[in-house]
């Protein structure tokens, strides 16, 4: 409705656009003449030059675009030839080049998306190379300058996690110039790779891995690591999160304790030990992490300490460390992006009955195996039976504990049959003698590790394809026997073991209630998913990104890995000052009345009401968070959203922009298409040859939710016989709802459209995959078809099929009469004092009493009649010229 | 009490931000940025005012003559007196305020050579949509502090001097005390004091906006500012049942006014006073005379336009007045084959278009009482200003404001008194109704107002005539209901609003019924007809009628203000009409 | 004229707070006559006193959803005519429905 005074600056500002009509070397040429072409858009307003190009983008063609807008002086260049999606390099650096703003280049489609399509109808193509480049021309008109914005945030990084994939990302956000809050809620550091014995495919040794990076982070100045920490609330957006972390009472202050272990010596309590998942015992006071951690120190588990009733501990410390009586710690955390590293779990191998585990002491798992192995485990790295330290002789390994099991874990976890691999290692390097057996169902050694595979069956370990029917136990040795049939030999087998090792999967870690209330968006099985293919790392909650096992089972390289793509998520959202992605989000508070639409219909929830001294409330968009989709814009019904660079009022200009008919009695169509898939079907359609009607008038779009319905208003009532939106999927949509929204806005349009006897098949919404190509051409013949069988738009009067009631004749004359844009058919006869008129046809309604006061009510006016009806009167009669005289 | 206050302390507070109002606020803000600006509206800016309906013309422009010329029409056109002096001043900035105002974005319709599309001598078609909208945009932009959904109460006095006003909310319970140095009151005419046409469902059905009523006035009365010309009714003649208007088919169609014989009545029976062209309160007094020689209804005779352009009429109502499009729709009538029925509607006061009622103030706007100025319907003596002159009287006075700014500054406690005293008025009716007292709801109360001013103080029933007794039994009513005012409830504070609304109207009536009386003879015949003195007395009253209230007794004080006609005769008045009022008396008389 | 409610196109401007100021018609009602009310179907525009309208169309033209139309009071004239409005950025149109069927459509700039 109203617009703003911003915008009109924008109309009124003083564009001088040279028009570059490209030839493509007779890609273009040989359907449309550009010289006819040249001719018919030269005298548009803003226009300063006109010029044809074989090839703008070869060199000669810059050179000449060069030339020409230094020697008219142009500040905006269009490019009537390839689409948007071609050789935008080379016209991003012409602009450089020439000095020109980059959004003052413009684009208009005559190849893919005129002279291929229509090169079987030259006369229509013609006439829609001209409609598009007047559209584009309309478009550039309220273009406004690309400017960079620059948002005040925070240059600091909470990392949640210190497992591997934490310590990763601690570490390279701090390389990228950043402070980093690590939080852990373990008195100990390293997460699940703290209590591996080696990784694989190397072998190393974790705890070398581990404390390489621990050191490099604790020595940096800008990091901070607290300790049996974690989130007690998140609330904030993206560049600006407040994060309260709670630290477990210290019972210990560290920086007193001396590391002599007294505490423990007199600790009373005794509870199982869960860093060697439960092999062993630990005191209340206790020491955990792998050996050569030296900090963090000594602590007291507040959940089973006995407190003052005991305080052996307190009396004993000889530095008086220790005081019962401290409280949980709570501080605020300023971040600019937090990296959730929570990571994983076992899976509760008890569940699995048939396999024994908890009911015969021999069966452990995968993890309690890396226990037995590590040099600091329980068994101090014997290969021992952790109940009763018989050594081991043979040992099994059933693969898919519990995993692709529709009653356990119905994934795979795709580590565990590496990690079993490695076991076998293991047990031929601490035991040459000692015989493993794996019984799996098919091994999984991704990539490069099938090499650790070849080497366990070189090494002697005895494959079984199965899945072991039962598993009991053995009273004579301890042990147990495996009893089940090999569906590779079809043999049925019993074999008695020392120890059986179940490989059994990762389940996520329980998250914080302040992370569970984020509603992030997890998987059926509670890892959190982004858009997994496009945008993994990410939550739909911009400035929060996740790293590690936490988002899908992986090993520690991938967890590296997602680690180091986390932080680079991270950094568009960390720093002292941010600048916004090119098309930022922008609300004209003047024109909004805070229906607070855009609060419902962002698929990224990045609306905010920002609350002023008086209670005003007036909706804001985080621009941090704002992935510039323009879904906001779409919804907007005051028009007070502007996604700068392409904005509402553009696409509005595009759609009112006058076109001319590409031929008798064909309807004049325009369609919508989301720039991502869409559109790109139809270019491709275009490159491979196919042909389509040259009625349907291409407008790019950056999201079909971006298209507001005042859109489609406009367009109707400048005469538009046809209106389509096009969008991707809805499931495959990179903004969530675009689709679905647009899908929906122009459902409740047709109710519009139906109220008003208007035909709901002149407007359509439809779903296009990015390379569905023959889906495009079905449906845009068969909208057109539609639209050609229906009368002309109502809004815009046409010619009635026998001009005038009674026809032309009895001394009556049928003109066309002109003046500037106006133009009308009108009936004459004669009579005393000047003539009796019927306006049988106008262009455009608004100018029709203004054409009868003017030009035909006073048809006294001699020289005007004497030429209406003089035998050589034209049938058209122009009074431009006259106008401007009187 | 106990309601929620928001205190606010400005250097210029608007009460009504409506045509006057907004451009008021622009201007302030122009002459000086860190100006504290306020506006108090009883709705909201955007869409409120007289300006609610859009228009598709904007009356007053000087397109091809001098200023001079318009007074010269405007006081003939509504006839003597007119604040001559001061409508010159209005008139020479008409033009650049409406280029101001097309600047921020009002459609003015444009031939294609890019000139105006002009309507007559004085008039511009334009796209109304936006008419408010767009200055509404423009007072926001500016920076002023816009309170929306709160009724003005009263102005805050301190010395004599108006240091403000206390407005309550018609959406939340609460009460507004804005503090000012200068105070403009543009808050409209008042409608809803007489019967209206249609007195059912239809009973807002009418020509001005119905949600003016008077709180312009009345507010002014009650600290004793000086009115004037509240003896002068205005009642255009509209088409029946839509009650749209006629100048649209007459100025832009040239459809003529027929009686029922379909005889050109101005013509054939009022060619001495200018025929079509005479005054505008004339031509609705033919069409009243013309019932009383059994020569109605009257029509419009839309006929005379071609068949062809019907759809030109819709477009030329569809901006300002859609109902009667469903109108024809619904009956299935066509403007061009049958003329339409005009009939004289439901008196208002205003002072911006042919009529002159408000406050009495100097060529500053300056009213009687320091500190508070006026601008729009709400002044008097200056007619037919319509939209235009309201926006340049909003500038004018806002100049006025910024150069007069009292530097004394009020506290809070200085007025505490005034404001525990309207929140008690304001809240009162909710308090009634919440103690399950059996009162008198809104609309009883407006209706009595309406039948008493419709049977005693000539209304339609009465074709607008009336004699010095029929005004005593309705001033006797009147003032009876100020004190029928304790009776009123209301159940929410939009109710509160609507009461507001009839306790405004009472003092308007009340005024209107002194003034009437004091004026002892027919100036304006059918705007101001007294039967008992049916002649023009231009030796006693061609003068201003004049009124002081005194705020504690409610008694009015009347006077005589001289009336200068500083323009010499000139275009604009037609030769018959130069020499003044003898020849308007004669026709009287003739008839 | 008072305004009639579409239920089905209406959404009550999808307000997330539900604050009453938060629906168009409710914000610019020169009446302060349009409310939202509580339907099953969620929050509803609706005129709270039909006959106190004025007839300014104003909702009418600000419902982005179309959802609101216009009804004479019967006392004025008979019924079954229908004037709708679509509100564009620089236009407007109206389609005038008469009850014997007869379209007219008018163009206009806002």
């Amino acid at each position: 409705m109203i617009l703003s005074q911003e915008v009109r600056a924008l109309k009124e500002q003083e564009k001088k656009i040279a028009i570059f009509l490209c030839g493509c070397n007779g890609e273009v040429s040989k359907v449309i003449d550009l010289a006819a072409l040249k001719d018919a858009v030269k005298g548009k307003a803003g226009v300063v030059a006109t010029e044809i190009s074989d090839f703008a983008c070869g060199p000669e063609g810059m050179q000449q675009i060069e030339n020409t807008v230094k020697s008219s002086g142009a500040n905006a260049v269009l490019v009537a030839g390839c689409p948007i999606t071609v050789h935008t390099q080379a016209y991003k650096e012409l602009a450089k080049k020439l000095g020109i703003n980059p959004w003052y280049v413009f684009r208009a489609d005559i190849r893919e998306g005129c002279a291929l399509p229509h090169k079987d109808n030259k006369a229509a193509a013609q006439i829609k190379a001209k409609n598009l480049i007047a559209m584009e021309l309309a478009k550039a008109r309220l273009q406004a300058p690309y400017e960079p914005k620059l948002v005040p945030g925070v240059n600091h990084a909470l990392v949640i996690g210190s497992g591997v994939a934490g310590l990763a990302a601690a570490q390279d956000m701090l390389h990228a110039g950043a402070e980093v809050t690590l939080i852990e809620k373990n008195p100990y550091m390293g997460g699940r790779v703290a209590q591996l014995a080696r990784i694989f495919p190397m072998l190393c040794d974790s705890a070398c891995g581990l404390s390489f990076r621990i050191d490099k982070i604790k020595k940096d100045p800008r990091s901070r690591i607290l300790t049996g920490t974690q989130v007690a609330e998140i609330v904030g957006a993206p560049g600006a999160w407040d994060v309260t972390v709670e630290t477990q009472p210290q019972f210990i202050d560290p920086s007193r304790c001396i590391d002599c272990g007294k505490c423990t010596e007199v600790c009373p309590v005794e509870v199982d030990n869960e860093f060697n998942f439960g092999l062993d015992k630990r005191k209340a006071a206790y020491k955990q992490g792998y050996s050569c951690s030296q900090e963090p120190t000594y602590f007291i588990d507040p959940a089973v300490c006995k407190g003052e009733a005991c305080k052996k501990c307190v009396d004993v410390c000889p530095t008086k460390a220790i005081d019962l009586s401290r409280q949980p710690a709570r501080e605020v955390v300023k971040a600019g992006a937090v990296i959730n590293a929570t990571g994983w779990k076992p899976y509760d191998a008890a569940r699995i009955e048939r396999l024994g585990f908890g009911r015969i002491p021999a069966v452990v798992t995968n993890m309690q195996m890396e226990r037995i192995c590590a040099p600091d485990g329980p068994t101090n790295g014997r290969l021992v039976r952790p109940h009763d330290g018989k050594p081991i002789k043979t040992i099994g390994f059933v693969q898919c504990a519990g995993s692709r099991d529709e009653e356990h874990l119905p994934y795979c976890s795709t580590i565990c049959c590496t990690a079993t691999l490695k076991h076998t290692l293991y047990v031929k390097d601490k035991a040459p003698d000692a015989q493993p057996y794996v019984f799996f169902m098919e091994m999984r050694s991704i990539g490069e590790y099938e090499d650790m595979y070849r080497e366990a069956q070189r090494n002697g370990t005895v494959f079984i394809r199965s899945n072991p029917a039962e598993v009991r136990e053995d009273p004579a040795t301890g042990g147990v026997i495996v009893q089940g049939e090999d569906t590779g030999s079809g043999e049925r087998y019993e074999i008695p073991l020392d120890m059986l090792v179940l490989a059994t999967g990762m389940v996520p870690n329980e998250q914080p209630q302040a992370l569970q209330d984020l509603n992030l968006l997890t998987s059926d099985y509670n890892f959190f998913i982004g858009h997994k293919q496009c945008f993994p790392y990410e939550t739909y909650k911009g400035g929060l990104f996740m790293a590690g096992t936490c988002q899908e089972p992986m090993d520690m390289t991938n967890s590296v890995r997602s680690a180091d793509g986390a932080v680079g998520k991270s950094l568009a959202v960390v720093g002292r000052e941010i600048e916004i992605l090119p098309n930022w989000t922008q609300v004209e508070v003047n024109k909004c009345d805070q229906c607070e639409r855009c609060m419902e219909e962002c698929p990224f929830k990045v609306w905010y009401n920002e609350v002023d001294a008086s209670g005003k409330k007036q909706p804001m968009p985080n621009l941090l968070a704002c992935r510039q989709c323009g879904i906001c814009m779409g919804a907007c019904p005051k028009r007070a959203i502007r996604r700068t660079g392409y904005d509402v009022f553009q696409m509005i200009k595009m759609a009112i922009e006058p076109k001319e008919s590409v031929g008798e009695n064909e309807p004049t169509i325009m369609a919508f298409m989301c720039e991502n898939d869409a559109l790109r079907a139809a270019e491709q359609a275009a490159r491979m040859g196919k042909t389509y009607p040259a009625s349907v008038h291409i407008v790019p779009v950056p999201c079909a939710g971006s298209v507001n319905m005042v859109v489609a208003s406009e367009g109707f009532m400048a005469g538009l016989d046809g209106v389509i939106v096009v969008g991707c999927y809805d499931n495959e949509c990179h903004f969530l709802k675009g689709s679905a929204k647009a899908n929906e806005r122009v459902t409740t349009y047709h109710e519009t459209l139906r109220e008003m006897m208007i035909e709901t098949e002149r407007l359509k919404f439809i779903n296009l995959g990015i390379r569905e190509v023959d889906k495009f051409l079905d449906e845009i013949n068969a909208f057109v078809d539609a639209v050609r069988k229906l009368p002309p738009n109502p809004f815009k009067s046409s010619k009635p099929a026998a001009s005038a009631e009674g026809g032309v004749g009895a001394g009556k004359k049928k003109v066309r009469i002109k003046c500037q844009e106006a133009e009308a058919d009108v009936v004459l006869s004669p009579m005393k004092g000047g003539v009796d008129y019927e306006v049988i046809w106008i262009n455009d309604e608004r100018h029709r009493q203004w054409m009868i006061d003017t030009l035909i009510e006073p048809w006294d006016q001699t020289e005007r009649s004497a030429m209406l009806w003089s035998e050589e009167a034209e049938p058209v009669l122009d009074w431009s010229e006259w106008w401007e005289d009187h | 009490m106990g309601v929620k206050r928001e205190s606010y302390e400005a250097d210029f507070l608007i009460v009504g931000g409506g045509t006057a109002g907004c451009l008021a606020a622009w201007e302030a803000k122009k002459i000086d940025p860190k100006t504290e600006v306020v506006i108090l509206e009883k709705c909201n800016v955007q869409t409120s005012g007289c300006l609610m309906f859009c228009q598709n013309a904007i009356n007053t422009r000087i397109n091809n003559n001098v200023p001079e010329d318009f007074v010269r029409y405007v006081r003939f056109d509504h006839g003597y007196p007119v604040d001559e002096e001061h409508m010159i001043k209005i008139a020479k900035e008409i033009n650049e305020t409406i280029e101001l105002v097309e600047s921020w974005g009002l459609p003015i319709k444009k031939k294609p050579d890019g000139s105006y599309w002009t309507r007559g001598p004085w008039g511009l078609s334009i796209y109304g949509f936006k008419l408010k909208p767009v200055i509404a945009e423009a007072a926001k932009k500016c920076g002023a502090t816009i309170i929306n959904r709160v009724v003005a109460l009263d102005f805050l006095m301190k010395d004599g001097r108006v240091v403000g006003a206390v407005a309550g909310g018609n959406r939340e319970e609460k009460m507004v005390v804005v503090r000012a140095k200068a105070t403009l009151i543009c808050a409209g005419g008042c409608a809803g004091v007489f019967r209206p046409n249609n007195p059912k469902e239809a009973h807002h059905r009418i020509w001005y906006p119905a949600f003016n009523c008077g709180a312009s006035y009345a507010m002014g009365m009650r600290v004793g500012a000086e009115m004037t010309m509240f003896e002068e009714k205005h009642i255009p003649l509209r088409i029946k049942d839509a009650i749209a208007p006629v100048g649209t088919l007459i100025l832009g169609f040239g459809a003529g006014q027929l009686n029922a014989k379909g005889e050109k009545f101005m013509e054939k029976h009022y060619q001495h006073v200018g025929g079509n062209a005479a005054p505008t309160y004339l031509r609705l007094y033919g069409a009243m005379e013309e019932l009383k020689a059994g020569r109605g209804p009257c029509f419009l005779d839309t006929t005379v336009v071609d068949a062809s352009r019907l759809k030109d009429i819709y477009l030329a109502y569809v901006d300002m007045a859609p109902q009667i499009l469903l109108i024809w729709a619904a009956m299935g009538s066509n403007p061009t084959k049958q003329p339409s029925e005009i009939v004289g509607v439901d008196p208002y006061f205003l002072g911006g278009h042919a009529a002159a009622t408000g406050y009495w103030c100097d060529i500053n706007d300056a009213t009687t009482i320091p500190g508070l100025w006026c601008g729009g319907d709400a002044q008097g003596a200056t007619p037919s200003k319509y939209i235009s002159g309201g926006w340049v009287q909003g500038r004018q006075a806002a100049r006025s404001c910024m150069a007069a700014r009292a530097a004394s500054n009020v506290s809070d406690a200085d007025v505490k008194a005034q404001v525990d005293a309207a929140e008690e008025h304001w809240m009162a009716p909710l308090k009634r109704f919440r103690d399950g007292y059996q009162g008198v709801t809104t609309q009883q109360f407006e209706g009595r107002i309406q039948k008493i001013m419709d049977d005693n103080a000539g209304g339609r029933v009465t074709n607008y005539n009336v004699s010095e007794p029929a005004l005593k039994m309705a001033l006797f009513n009147v003032k009876q209901m100020y004190d029928q005012y304790k009776h009123i409830v209301a159940p929410d504070p939009h109710g509160q609003m609507l009461a507001q609304d009839c306790w405004d109207r009472i003092f308007v009536a009340h005024a209107h019924i002194e003034h009437m009386l004091a004026r002892q003879e027919t100036r304006f015949p059918a705007f101001q007809q007294r039967l008992d003195f049916p002649v023009k007395d231009d030796a006693n009253f061609n003068c201003y009628v004049n009124s002081v209230m005194d705020p504690k007794t409610r008694e009015m004080k009347m006077m005589k203000r001289e009336y200068k006609r500083i323009l010499p005769d000139g275009p604009g008045d037609p030769a018959w009409a130069r020499t003044a009022g003898k020849k308007a008396a004669g026709f009287v008389e003739g008839t | 004229m008072p305004p009639v409610n579409n239920p089905e196109k209406c959404d009550g401007c999808a307000s997330v707070e539900g604050g009453e100021q938060n629906a168009l018609c409710v914000n610019v009602c020169p009446g302060d006559l349009m409310i939202l009310v509580d339907t099953p179907a969620g929050k509803r525009g609706q005129c709270r006193e039909l006959t106190d309208c004025a007839d300014c169309m104003t909702c009418v033209k600000y419902c982005p959803k179309q959802a609101l139309e216009t009804r004479l009071p019967y006392e004025i004239c008979a019924f079954g005519s229908r004037l709708l409005a679509l509100v564009g950025d620089e236009n407007i149109a109206w389609t005038l429905i008469s009850p014997d069927g007869r379209v007219d459509r008018l163009l206009g700039k806002i």
